[in-house]
This record gives C-alpha cells, sequence and structure tokens, in this order.
C-alpha cells in the first residue's frame, strides 16, 4: 500500500511538473499575476457589411490614450470619426449607444476587453457609439523594435 | 511592378523574422520609389537602404561593439551604426545611404529623402501588429504627401518612445525639432 502510495505521488509529481512546462511554453502567466493582453496581431470584429460610426474619448489624465484607442478600434474594424478628452474624468470605461444598436456596443466592450454599456440615445450627433476610455483601460501592446 | 530579389551581403546576421521584416521593408521603399518617380540612382539608394538597415540585428554584442566603435549607446540600436561602418570597409560611399542605415533606429536632423523614407518604411511596413489601419492609411498617403507622413511617424515613434520609458537620443530631439 505504502509503495502504491509512493508512485501515485510520483506520478501526481510528473503530472504537475508536465502541467507547469505547458503553462510557461504557452505564455501562460504565473499564480497571482496580473493577466497579460497578447501582443499578438488584433483581429477585426466588426462585420464587414457594418459600419460603426465610433467617437472615443480621454476620461483619464494620461496622455495619449485616446490616440491608442482610435488605433486599436479602427484595427478592431470600428470607423472611428472623431477623438479627443472627455468633459470629465470618468473612474471606468464606458461605452454610449448614440443609435440604439446595443449589440454593436456590446461588440466594442468586448474589443476593449470589456467596459460597461449604456443606452444613451442621440441622433443629432451622426454617431453609433461613444467610448470613454478610463483608468482600467489597458492598451494593447506595441512591440517595435526598429 | 515586378519585386526585385533581395540580395543580403554575406557578413549579414538574420534570423528568418528578421529577414522577412527586412523584405517587407524594402517592397515598401521600392514601392514608394516607384509611385514618386524617383531616379534610378534614389530608387537604388531606398532599396539597399531597405535591405541593409538590419543585416546585423541579430549579430552577437561583441561583433556589434567591436564594429559600431567607441560609441557609447545601448545594444539595441547598435546594429546601425555597426552595419554603416561595415558598409564604408566594404567602400559604401553613398553618404545617404550610410547615414540612413546608421540612424535608422534614432533619427537624424539631417538626412536627405532616404534616411526619412527608412524611417517611415521600418515604422509603417505592414507586418507589425499595432494601430495596422492607421498605418497603413500612413504608408498609402506617404506618396502624396511625404514631408506631412514623415513628420507624423516621427511624432508617433517619439510617443512610442515615451511611452515604453526609454531613452530619447539628441539625434531624436534634433529631428523633431526639425520637423515640427
Amino acid at each position: 500500500m505504502k509503495g502504491r502510495g509512493r508512485w501515485i505521488a510520483l506520478a501526481l509529481v510528473v503530472l504537475l511538473a508536465g502541467y507547469g512546462l505547458w503553462h510557461l511554453a504557452s505564455g501562460g502567466s504565473a499564480a497571482g499575476d496580473a493577466p497579460r493582453r497578447s501582443a499578438a496581431r488584433v483581429k477585426r470584429i466588426v462585420p464587414e457589411s457594418d459600419r460603426i460610426r465610433v467617437e472615443v474619448l480621454n476620461g483619464t489624465n494620461t496622455r495619449g490614450l485616446a490616440r491608442l484607442g482610435t488605433g486599436l478600434l479602427r484595427d478592431l474594424g470600428f470607423d472611428v470619426v472623431s477623438s479627443g478628452n472627455a468633459p470629465a474624468r470618468v473612474d471606468s470605461t464606458t461605452v454610449l449607444v448614440r443609435s440604439g444598436r446595443m449589440d454593436w456596443g456590446e461588440l466594442a466592450a468586448k474589443g476593449l476587453g470589456g467596459a460597461r454599456v449604456a443606452a444613451r440615445p442621440d441622433s443629432s450627433r451622426y454617431l453609433d457609439l461613444t467610448i470613454v476610455l478610463g483608468p482600467d483601460w489597458r492598451p494593447p501592446p506595441e512591440p517595435f523594435d526598429p | 511592378m515586378t519585386r526585385r530579389p533581395l540580395v543580403m551581403p554575406a557578413w549579414a546576421r538574420v534570423g528568418e523574422k528578421r529577414a522577412a521584416h527586412i523584405a517587407r521593408v524594402t517592397e515598401l521603399l521600392d514601392r514608394w520609389a516607384v509611385q514618386l518617380r524617383l531616379d534610378e540612382a534614389e530608387c537604388e539608394a531606398w532599396h539597399d537602404v531597405g535591405r541593409l538597415h538590419d543585416a546585423l540585428r541579430d549579430a552577437p554584442e561583441e561583433t556589434l561593439r567591436r564594429l559600431a566603435g567607441p560609441l557609447a549607446l545601448p545594444l539595441d540600436v547598435l546594429h546601425g551604426p555597426a552595419a554603416a561602418n561595415q558598409l564604408v570597409a566594404e567602400g559604401e560611399t553613398r553618404e545617404s545611404v550610410l547615414s540612413a542605415v546608421r540612424w535608422h533606429t534614432v533619427g537624424h536632423a539631417e538626412w536627405d529623402r532616404t534616411g526619412r523614407a527608412l524611417y517611415m518604411a521600418d515604422f509603417l511596413e505592414p507586418g507589425r501588429g499595432f494601430m495596422r489601419a492607421d498605418r497603413a492609411f500612413l504608408a498609402e498617403h506617404l506618396p502624396h504627401d511625404f514631408d506631412g507622413v514623415f513628420r507624423q511617424v516621427v511624432q508617433m515613434r517619439l510617443e512610442w518612445t515615451l511611452r515604453e520609458g526609454k531613452a530619447l537620443f539628441p539625434e531624436a530631439v534634433g529631428l523633431w525639432n526639425a520637423v515640427r
């Protein structure tokens, strides 16, 4: 019985070591680390048939966030028609749906890696979404080694 | 437009991924050269800086420091000066080619069009994974507004440098002051 227990323990150690190696090889983070955004190429998520007009506003004190958000959203397939600073600072990233298409708001939130989505209809803006980037939004990595 | 074969010098040290980057940069430069109707000598210079700028990018530190000479520069920018010095040793005399290769990682205010074109192509080549839509737009727009796109690229590269917390070299600051 004792010998059998030793074999089981050994098998568990081998299994755990194997999992650890696989986890490291696949780019996984160690337990307790903050989740890392992949440096992989951003893929378009907006269907080619849709044109989703977006305004991107920086709701933080971090300079350049709207430009980074614009770059990401365009790569995701959104048509960013304007960007700038929000009139006030915000606590978290918010997608305001102007045209009634809540599914487009959800799509943008997904592309940003999570955001609050709220309906704020306003047909005078000729926009589908207003995205206010908050301090919780992390821009994707820009690997550049000239 | 027929694609020219990419001939690397025997002393080049590049891995597979780097070689693909070099090919994309050179292809972009070749395309712009045709669109801008450059004369043969300038076309050749643009093609050469594309294929040579990262020729030593994957060379060992010892080689880079030996070739770069007594420059107080960090390792990741040494491949430009090292490649330029190697080219001089091989008899390259085109100053615009040497300056473009030497300073392509940091920029230089004294550049002519060749250095500026390489600086833009290195950033705008389509293989990079970030801001693809914006960079593709700038790459397309360049033949219509060379100076405007150059200014935009200088700004984007400096912003990236600051965002990453990397050092700003005097040459980069000089370049910005020259185009701002």
